[in-house]
């Protein structure tokens, strides 16, 4: 570069914060001087580094996804009303449920769960006490994330149940309840009733830490860590919070993403859990007078392939579980209780389900078989038709370990 | 008129919390290549980055709509990566030295990523090179914005761009022969 070209090109540089890039360009070319000008080899690697900007820059996380491809709540209601939703069963909503606790009843029309119906309802059962909504908001991020665990760990199966009548009892009561189950331990194990620790956050990011302890029907003993900020609302009494889910000191957190806030007189909570950007669960817990229902909606890929609700009740100083799925006319019902068998730990259930003019009725024991030299643990269930032949199914047990592979033993 | 972030980003305010999708897209890259050289691992970045969204949604009245979207986003990344650097250095315990610190290269990178070109830059750049040639070719920057960035002349990011690719090329293309 000549001499006097350098001098311009530094008086230009001394005045670059008054001329624009574009006009700098002009005049580095017309002195014939590009100081952007690169080789094509140069080229080659500026085009290698621009191409590898999608690898390197990482993807949005657990917690910015939940916030930022959450649909929104107010879209439930018309997703609810999809017909197909109806029969499916299953599933993943499980969790959410529990969000618990908090409060009862609600739900009305929400979810095409008929919530009005309340025939298997015990006339002395009273709801299930919450505290606070910490330990709702706690209790909820729990059950929800069981759920969403039975859907991650079983994928690629066919997961989420919808009934289609031809089948035998056995066949319909394992499909529908098995996601539930390890849920339905927690909830209603007798030694194992969840408590919940509110304290300040220690983790960055977070203003608020809950522990949730829980233990199944084995006694086994389960921590959860939810950390979460909570921040008013743009309305009364409304309030969204946004947080992570550990269970078990894994690597992987959940991410929660929620809001509560008061409508028609009742407490309202509505939660969020996602395994990833298709794949995550809804659930919706309304607080009333007399129960506590939740309902959950779970999603795979985008799909609702699941409805469920349930209601939480105790009963002589027992917790019992009612799960209800609804399509369009098709209705299952299980009453879920814990029950002691030669003082072994049992869960009881006794299932209404009907589907098309056929009603089913039955009872459902489910047994915990462990074995001695692995460890490992496997539900057993007999399934007693009213009127019919007695099943028996085994299916796989582990908290995160999905349904693990059930068979039938007739 | 609003730009496409600034549309996003009022969308959010308002309530549509769908627009962190789109605030995320269009400003990730240049987020983490901004936080990056102040951090210097790609780990605790990527942390700091996925908070700075978190934070942004959680404070997203505090932005005010006709301000510069992007330098909103800046200010909160900036904040959270010095108030890291900061805790880093009172907490006497972190050990720079330890298996986790970078061994070759300017920045401590996750070099399980399929990002050949990137690693090579962080092994054979300098400092002031590599944040350059990340903000501009990563990020996204101009190099008039990478100049007020690092309170540098334009002509001296613009040159050290320049020189810094030529190196890159002449490690690559040894490299390749070698191999």
């Amino acid at each position: 570069m000549k001499r006097n070209e350098k001098l311009i090109l530094k008086k230009l540089r001394r005045e670059g914060d008054i001329i624009t890039p574009d006009v700098l360009s002009k005049v580095y070319k017309a002195i014939g001087v590009d100081p952007t000008l690169l080789s094509n080899a140069e080229r080659v690697i500026e085009k290698r580094l621009r191409g590898e900007a999608k690898t390197f820059v990482p993807k949005a996380n657990e917690a910015v996804m939940a916030i930022a491809g959450k649909k929104p709540f107010a879209g439930l209601r018309a997703l609810m009303q999809k017909p197909r939703f109806v029969s499916a069963m299953a599933t993943g909503m499980a969790a959410i449920i529990l969000t618990v606790t908090l409060v009862t009843l609600g739900v009305n029309g929400f979810f095409n769960v008929d919530t009005t119906d309340t025939s298997d309802s015990s006339s002395d059962a009273v709801p299930y006490p919450i505290e606070s909504e910490r330990e709702a908001y706690s209790i909820g991020a729990l059950t929800t994330n069981l759920l969403l665990d039975y859907g991650e760990e079983a994928s690629g199966n066919n997961l989420f149940y919808e009934a289609i009548g031809n089948e035998t009892d056995g066949e319909i009561v394992v499909r529908q309840i098995s996601p539930y189950l390890e849920m339905i331990e927690q909830l209603i194990a007798p030694d194992g009733e969840l408590s919940v620790t509110s304290m300040a956050s220690d983790r960055k990011g977070y203003a608020l830490k809950d522990i949730i302890q829980a233990s199944d029907m084995l006694g086994e003993e389960l921590d959860y860590l939810m950390y979460y900020n909570e921040v008013a609302g743009e309305e009364s009494e409304t309030y969204r919070f946004v947080g992570i889910l550990n269970v078990d000191d894994r690597v992987d957190n959940y991410a929660v993403i929620g809001s509560r806030s008061v409508e028609d007189n009742q407490n309202l909570i509505k939660f969020i859990i996602r395994y990833d950007d298709g794949d995550y669960v809804i659930s919706r817990y309304i607080e009333g007078e007399n129960e506590t229902r939740f309902g959950f909606l779970v999603y795979q890929d985008g799909e609702i392939v699941s409805e469920s609700s349930i209601r939480l009740e105790v009963q002589d100083d027992m917790i019992q579980v009612v799960l209800t799925f609804q399509s369009d006319d098709d209705l299952s019902r299980y009453k879920i209780r814990f029950r002691e068998i030669d003082g072994q730990p049992h869960i009881d259930i006794d299932y209404h389900i009907r589907i098309g003019n056929r009603v089913r009725n039955g009872h459902v024991d489910i047994g915990v078989i462990v074995d001695e030299e692995t460890g490992e643990s496997q539900y057993a269930l007999i399934i007693k038709p009213e009127g019919g032949d007695e099943e028996e199914h085994h299916e796989g047990r582990g908290h995160g370990h999905g349904q693990g592979g059930g068979s039938p033993h007739n | 008129m609003a730009s496409e972030l600034e549309r996003a980003i009022i969308g959010l305010r308002e309530g549509d919390v769908n627009q962190l999708a789109a605030v995320y897209k269009l400003t990730s890259k240049g987020v983490f290549t901004f936080i990056l050289p102040i951090i210097k691992s790609y780990d605790l970045a990527e942390d700091i980055m996925q908070t700075t969204y978190v934070k942004a949604y959680e404070n997203i009245t505090s932005y005010e709509p006709g301000t510069n979207p992007r330098n909103w986003i800046l200010t909160i990344a900036k904040n959270l990566a010095l108030a890291e650097v900061k805790k880093r250095k009172r907490e006497t315990s972190y050990d720079f030295t330890d298996e986790n610190a970078s061994l070759e290269g300017v920045y401590d990178l996750n070099t399980s990523l399929n990002t050949p070109t990137i690693d090579l830059a962080n092994r054979v750049l300098k400092e002031g090179e590599l944040s350059i040639v990340l903000l501009y070719a990563i990020g996204g920057y101009k190099h008039r914005e990478i100049a007020e960035m690092l309170a540098l002349p334009l002509g001296t990011v613009t040159s050290k761009y320049n020189g810094a690719l030529k190196k890159l090329r002449a490690a690559y293309e040894k490299e390749y022969e070698e191999k």
